[in-house]
């Protein structure tokens, strides 16, 4: 058992004793239970809402006072401090929600998906979180409308309005970002972001070691350009771009990695207001990855990418003739195009361009209906059919009927719901890395990897607690996860003239299983998630006859996000988490070959680190000043990572001490301790 | 409290090893018109906390080595050179392009034996040395050989240091396969790289040494064992590009690679 669990034990009881008094002291906030969800984001400065049925809503302004990661203001960061939501590790870049693997949540832009939103280091999110108005994540109940994924969602959504000019700077120690509203004439506006990373400028040195060097650094964009035609019809442009570049030096071998990706989003919308809402859009989504490997005379480029090229609408009818019912349906018409690893490689006697799999192009076409209907005063049903059709240009096609239903049932006591769901996805990513970087390159669904299918059941249970200003979700779910690739490759095989990534691909089945709980309280002076919840992730392969647990496997967890508003300038914030060791490949054996110490693994995943905890404190400090008849919001705000400096355990390797002749494993522990992070953003 | 209660019992460290066994491992070769060399040693497994190197050498077994025809026992000595150092050796059996070999190694409950086809030498072309720029004290070099009619043509490259008497370790990266009969192939040659090397890698060759680079002809599965090591020895342990995975070796019975290689050598001087 590990030594420190009295800390941490002491940690989790103050902050839920700190919880209880906050609720003793706090105004009622029943309204907020009664609210849509427009109302309910317009709130005040919470930054996060607990929806009914157990969806949260984050409100991005507000989030510049609670904790940061390295002086940005990032919501996907947010959400890792939420129960069942993992990264592999302080590095990890892919988020994986309740068991499913990162490449089964969608990331969209209005709805226009973002297919590698991560950075390196986990310390960012690629999205400039001030760009966009609200952000809404659901993780296991979804309707009809859902995309072709199995996960969770998360939907980031732009202003689609400024009414005067506005801005916000934020000067962080890794980066800096603007965001600017600018109103033209009576109804163009434009909404303008960047941001731009000197990691290496400020962090270099600490990146640098005796034998290795890193270097990282990033920028995006994001525009967003307002039409409004009249007051019921918006057509707005969003045009999104991300840059990152990794380099990555190791002086044992001589070796230069280096990993260069982009996503790049342009959609068009028309937005439609009234008895019949609609959304239609038009739009190109790609993201590509460039892997480098050099050496003294050699050098292999693998490059991969994935474009998606569309057309979807979205189209509800609120009055059908009945109070009680409401219709969805919408359409979605995709194309793909999937350029997998293909290799050029000069040097080690190989000298060639392009070798490799080739691109997979796919069409998809989706369409959907839902009812929502009120069946009773206390019943609601919600039931839907999504409709997929799927074609790969090597000839495999699909057609899915998917159906979808929730019903919930509202007592004086909550809401209760249960959701049954097929789900089906018809892109893959796989790749060698252990974090999910970039190099995990996409597939698009054919005879060699099917499309991945999912059964859904979840129940949960939501409930506003009246007169504390809480809201409580409890929630189990169980999936069945059918189709699901893994890549059994190495960066080496790359150097096959040969070499074709499909042959390295098994396919695989699964589960997973959980419950988790959160409790959000959003007003007053107080404001605090807390969440706790267990699951489970298994794993079945082709030629394996045993379950194994998956690599998403989230295990328990508890976190604790709090903040407090001292008085009208200090806010104070606190992030603790307390989770299981993510799982790992264990070393069975270690022997010597050619002068080198080797290891073999045992069962794929089958071991788990030891337990992860950290504590993260912030402090801002903020002051309004008036100045040409506007005010001006300055806030500072620190942040110190890991603040009592647990070493947490990123990676096992096997050693030989030379000296004394011995055999060992030396423990790898995150550079994220005792770390301060300081930021600057001036609002107006 | 129950929640986290649990996590605090499942958080503890859960290795899933346990009760792993020790298993043979033979690292061992026979080159065409070479005698052969087996190196003998036991695994540690993830239970043994600070086993020692010299613990896991074994001394004391039998190795034998059959053509197929005769079965000749095999000797232990220290050897220099090695690591560790103790290697299992005969002049008793030299190798013949076409022939199978077979090696058996026997130590109290372990076993181990493993098979190996030995194809023909493919004949070394050059190996060019070249100055590097702004570098007065290292040399760069470069294998060219004409790929078989027979192809695809598995390759391993090895480096020895003549003056230091190192045992013949593979080049780094220095696997390749011939796919075109009759193309040229040019190849870096990048130094060997192993644990005991106190000095900074340098990939390329220091100005004064003696080498012996040899370039072996291999079956498949040899080949694929020496690319699944340079891929552990390269990027082994980096969460970034690296998984997780085990050599695909040929003992049945442990770990590791027998090989029956036809060899041709060069010999230069580094100047």
């Amino acid at each position: 058992m590990p030594p420190s669990i009295g800390l941490y034990f002491l940690c989790i009881c103050a902050l839920l004793l700190a919880g209880i008094d906050g609720v003793a002291a706090e105004p009622a906030d029943s309204a907020a239970y009664h609210l849509n969800e427009v109302s309910v984001t317009a709130s005040g400065q919470s930054s996060v809402k607990l929806l009914d049925g157990g969806d949260m809503r984050f409100n991005t302004s507000a989030l510049a006072f609670g904790s940061r990661s390295m002086g940005e203001i990032d919501v996907v960061n947010s959400v890792k401090h939420i129960a069942g939501v993992n990264t592999v590790g302080d590095y990890g870049a892919g988020l994986m929600v309740d068991g499913a693997e990162s490449s089964q949540t969608v990331y969209r832009i209005d709805r226009v998906p973002v297919f590698f939103p991560y950075r390196f280091g986990g310390i960012f999110s690629t999205f400039n979180t001030p760009h966009f108005r609200a952000v809404h994540f659901s993780r296991n109940i979804h309707d009809a409308s859902f995309p072709a994924r199995l996960g969770a969602r998360f939907d980031f959504e732009a202003h689609n309005h400024a009414s005067g000019f506005e801005g916000l700077v934020n000067v962080g120690l890794l980066s800096s970002s603007a965001t600017l509203k600018l109103p033209f004439f009576k109804r163009f506006s434009a909404i303008v972001s960047g941001r731009i990373s000197y990691v290496d400028q400020i962090y270099g040195p600490w990146l640098r070691k005796k034998e290795t060097d890193l270097f990282y650094d990033f920028n995006d964009f994001n525009v967003t350009l307002n039409y409004e035609v009249d007051e019921d019809n918006v057509i707005y442009l969003n045009w999104f771009r991300s840059n990152d570049h990794l380099r990555y030096d190791d002086s044992n071998y001589v070796l230069g990695t280096s990993l260069r990706w982009k996503n790049d989003l342009l959609s068009v919308h028309w937005r439609h207001v009234g008895p019949v809402t609609s959304h239609h859009r038009l739009y190109v989504s790609r993201f590509s990855n460039k892997l480098n490997l050099s050496m003294p005379q050699f050098y292999m480029d693998v490059p991969s990418s994935i474009g998606m090229y569309g057309l979807a609408g979205d189209i509800n009818v609120a009055d059908v003739g009945s109070e009680r019912v409401s219709l969805s349906s919408g359409y979605e018409v995709n194309g793909y195009d999937a350029a997998l690893q293909s290799v050029d490689i000069s040097g080690l006697g190989r000298e060639y361009a392009g070798a490799g799999h080739g691109n997979d192009r796919a069409l998809e076409i989706r369409t959907y209906a839902g009812l929502d209907c009120e069946l009773s005063s206390l019943l609601n049903l919600k039931a839907g059919l999504s409709c997929s059709g799927f074609l790969n240009s090597d000839g495999y096609k699909v057609f899915s009927i998917d159906p979808r239903l929730t019903l919930s049932w509202r007592p004086s006591f909550g809401l209760l719901s249960l959701h049954l769901g097929k789900y089906r996805q018809f892109l893959h990513q796989v790749g060698f890395s252990e974090t999910g970087m970039s190099s995990d390159f996409w597939l698009t669904a054919n005879y060699k990897a099917p499309a991945q299918t999912s059964y859904s059941a979840v129940v949960n249970y939501s409930r506003s607690l009246a007169g504390t200003g809480m809201a409580l979700s409890v929630e189990a779910y169980w999936r069945r996860v059918l189709g699901q690739p893994e890549y059994n490759g190495q960066i080496l095989d790359l150097l096959d003239v040969n070499y074709d990534a499909y042959k390295y691909l098994i396919e695989g089945d699964g589960h997973n299983l959980g419950l988790f709980l959160i409790l959000r309280k959003d007003a007053g002076l107080l404001n605090f998630t807390l969440s706790g919840g267990f699951g489970v992730a298994r794993r079945r392969y082709a030629g394996l006859d045993r379950w194994i647990r998956g690599r998403t496997d989230p295990g328990f967890s508890f976190n604790a996000d709090v903040g407090v508003r001292l008085d009208s300038h200090w806010d104070l914030g606190a992030v603790f988490a307390l989770a299981s060791g993510r799982p790992y490949t264990p070393a069975r054996a270690m022997y010597v070959i050619a002068g080198n110490l080797i290891t073999e693994y045992g069962d794929l995943n089958s071991a788990r680190f030891p337990t992860y905890h950290r504590l993260d404190l912030s402090a801002t400090w903020h002051v309004d000043q008036k100045a040409a008849g506007r005010i001006i919001r300055h806030l500072v705000n620190f942040t110190l990572i890991n603040a009592y400096g647990h070493r947490n355990v990123e990676l096992r390797k096997q050693v030989v001490d030379i000296a004394s002749g011995t055999f060992g494993v030396k423990e790898v522990a995150s550079l994220y301790r005792f770390l301060p992070s300081l930021g600057y953003t001036i609002q107006f | 409290m129950v929640m986290l209660m649990a996590t605090v019992v499942c958080g503890c460290d859960d290795d899933g090893t346990d009760g792993i066994p020790v298993l043979p491992v033979i690292e061992g070769w026979i080159d065409s018109d070479g005698y052969p060399v087996v190196m003998f040693t036991a695994s540690v497994t993830s239970d043994e906390a600070a086993a020692s190197l010299i613990d896991k050498m074994i001394v004391w077994g039998k190795v034998t080595i059959s053509d197929g025809s005769r079965t000749v026992v095999m000797t232990g000595s220290l050897a220099d050179g090695y690591f560790p150092p103790y290697r299992y050796y005969t002049f008793d059996m030299k190798g013949e392009p076409g022939r199978t070999y077979t090696v058996v190694a026997d130590y109290a409950e372990l076993h181990a034996e493993a098979s190996c086809r030995m194809p023909l030498p493919t004949e070394i072309s050059s190996l060019r040395l070249a100055a590097i720029e702004g570098n007065d004290s290292l040399r760069t070099a470069t294998l060219s050989f004409m790929a078989p009619e027979d192809c695809p043509a598995y390759y391993c490259v090895t480096v020895r240091d003549l003056l230091e008497k190192t045992r013949p370790y593979p080049a780094m990266m220095g696997t390749i396969v011939a796919e075109t009969p009759g193309e040229k192939i040019e190849m870096p040659v990048y130094c060997p790289k192993n644990m005991l090397d106190t000095a900074s890698y340098v990939s390329n060759f220091h100005v004064g040494s003696r080498l012996e680079v040899g370039l072996s002809r291999v079956e498949e599965p040899v080949y694929r064992f020496w690319t699944d090591y340079d891929n552990a020895v390269m990027f082994g342990g980096s969460q970034f590009i690296s998984a997780s995975m085990s050599l695909r070796g040929n003992i049945q019975g442990g770990y590791g690679i027998w090989s029956a290689r036809g060899t041709s050598y060069v010999y230069v001087d580094v100047e």
